[in-house]
């Protein structure tokens, strides 16, 4: 399964670097692993919404019935 | 079993129809109440903070203005308690943390007011998982909470301080709050009702966010008929938070006394009854078969494109709490629990594809929900599909030999009704072979929380599994 890895942890460095975050060097093998989880759970639902382009109206951020303005 | 004992065992509806009526004192009941707490509370560590001299004042100035024509309704005088992530004015409201642990708020949350103005009595802050943001209430600020049931084992997350100290006849009736599972399944484990409103039924308003655009705040309790009358004290529009809607709160007690006749229940085809413990497999089966004798028809219904869904939950559930932490993780990261750090960590480093995609995922499920419930009334799935795992435990098996990470796994069911913004009731259908509690959920249109209380109460009329208490 190594193979399928999609991050590592020189990849956890670079992205924290980019998001301003310090990561404790000892923690990144299991943030490593962990990312690579949640990571890999996330790419399934972008596949599963790849085929699905013409769904509108993309994202509602409330649900249409909760929008206190317009009730 | 003594006096006291009984009066903590009184559900809201019995106690407050006694306070009403000027059979039971609010101070007598909140007396029992701490001292059962102060009994009980050391085997569970279900509370954080009991500001036992506050409760009693407010217990005596309630039993006043009763005694003085002031009675202010079914809560009036009655013991409750909040999840620590709530505000209350006046009292370190910690949401379970370190980061928080100095934070008195200037006011109260609104659901705090609103209980107030319905004359609650608060008797604690109760344990949770630190920030909401976990499903075991294993906190390392404030110790681990446990399960009434069996105290090695977990009462569940995040709310999991509400469950133990309802079940164990610490409070009548708590509020937790639910962002993937919160209310539901700590109610499971502990063998109580919880029901997680629709999103935008009750405000957030001064309660410690986790995901905005999945949280919300409900009640847990011994009864259905309670959870409908604590929901009814505090939900509905509140200028503060934009996302409550304006949709009137019905009164709900008259919808409880409709019975079964006539509801239509869906259970979804290859999905509501596979891959279950054995014990909760047929506790769910029983529960299935007392609801048609009961009335109710149920029926199977293909329900497509569920695979992604504990995907998206995570996905979602990982972003934005990232964002709403992202200040304190940079300040003082050491003042997080390990697994907390980790997945806030972790939500730093996502694609805001990934998240957008997530979102886009809700709307296509939200869709088929819909389309669902315009021809049944309640669509029924087990809670979890096993029991309260041991705590500690951060990894589960399942009846399939498969083992996940504890949060994917308590979400198989719990993730649906969050995803879609729909409310859903869990109620106490029995025990498996462990010893331990079931849960039952009921997932309703949006707003329609009293069709769920209408098929929950009615439930509870034909069974005694919420009469069950622990023998603590």
């Amino acid at each position: 399964m190594a193979d399928e890895r999609t991050v590592d942890e020189a990849m956890v460095e670079q992205l924290a670097r980019l998001a301003e975050l310090e990561i404790d060097p000892q923690r990144r093998p299991a943030l490593a692993d962990q990312l690579d989880g949640l990571l890999r759970e996330a790419n399934a639902v972008n596949r599963f919404m790849d085929a699905r382009r013409e769904v509108g109206p993309g994202v509602r951020y409330h649900h249409p019935e909760t929008r206190s303005d317009e009730s | 079993m003594s006096i006291a004992a009984d009066l903590t065992s009184l559900s809201i509806a019995e106690a407050g129809d006694r306070i009403a009526r000027g059979e039971l004192s609010p101070v007598e009941l909140v007396e029992a109440t701490l001292s059962r707490i102060e009994e009980v509370d050391p085997q569970l560590n279900s509370f954080i903070h009991v500001p036992g001299e506050q409760a009693l004042g407010a217990a005596r100035a309630a039993e006043a203005a009763i005694a003085a024509g002031y009675h202010l309704g079914p809560l009036h005088g009655t013991p409750i308690a909040l999840k620590d992530n709530v505000s209350v004015r006046g009292e370190v409201s910690s949401a379970g943390s370190k980061v928080l642990q100095d934070f008195v708020p200037d006011g109260d949350a609104t659901i705090a007011a609103r209980f107030r103005a319905a004359g609650a009595i608060f008797v604690g802050r109760l344990n949770m998982h630190e920030f909401a943001y976990g499903v075991t209430t294993n906190n390392p600020h404030y110790g681990a909470a446990r399960n009434p049931w069996d105290t090695s084992r977990t009462p569940g997350g995040s709310s999991g301080g509400s469950g133990a100290a309802v079940a164990a006849r610490l409070c009548a009736g708590a509020i937790g709050t639910d962002t993937g599972c919160s209310i539901r399944l700590p109610a499971a484990f502990n063998g109580i009702a919880g029901i997680r409103p629709t999103i935008g039924r009750v405000s957030n308003h001064g309660i410690t966010p986790l995901a905005w655009t999945l949280d919300t705040a409900g009640p847990m309790c011994r009864t259905v008929e309670d959870c409908a009358l604590m929901l009814a004290a505090i939900a509905g529009f509140d200028p503060a938070d934009r996302q409550t809607a304006n949709v009137p709160v019905p009164d709900y007690r008259p919808e409880l006394a409709r019975g079964l006749g006539g509801v239509r229940i869906a259970v979804i085809e290859d999905f509501t009854l596979t891959g279950l413990q054995a014990g909760v497999a047929s506790a769910v089966e029983a529960a299935m078969a007392e609801l048609e004798a009961g009335g109710a028809q149920i029926r199977e219904v293909p329900l497509p494109n569920l695979e992604p869904s504990i995907s998206a939950l995570m996905t979602v559930d990982v972003a934005e709490p990232a964002a709403y932490h992202a200040a304190w993780l940079r300040e003082r990261p050491q003042d997080y629990g390990d697994d907390v750090r980790a997945l806030l960590e972790a939500g730093e480093l996502y694609l805001a594809t990934h998240y957008i995609q997530a979102q886009r995922y809700r709307t296509v499920l939200r869709d088929q929900f819909d389309e669902m419930l315009r021809d049944v009334d309640a669509i029924l799935t087990p809670t979890v599909p096993f029991t309260a795992p041991e705590v500690g435990a951060t990894e589960v098996t399942l009846e399939s030999g498969e083992t996940l990470d504890i949060i994917s796994a308590v979400m198989r069911y719990n993730a649906l009704p969050p995803l879609v913004g729909l409310p859903a009731l869990s109620v106490p259908c029995g025990f498996a072979d462990d010893g331990l509690p079931v849960g039952l959920q009921l997932i309703g249109r949006a707003f329609d929380e009293g069709t769920l209380f209408r098929i929950g109460h009615a439930y509870e009329r034909a069974t005694d599994w919420h009469r069950r208490a622990p023998s603590l």
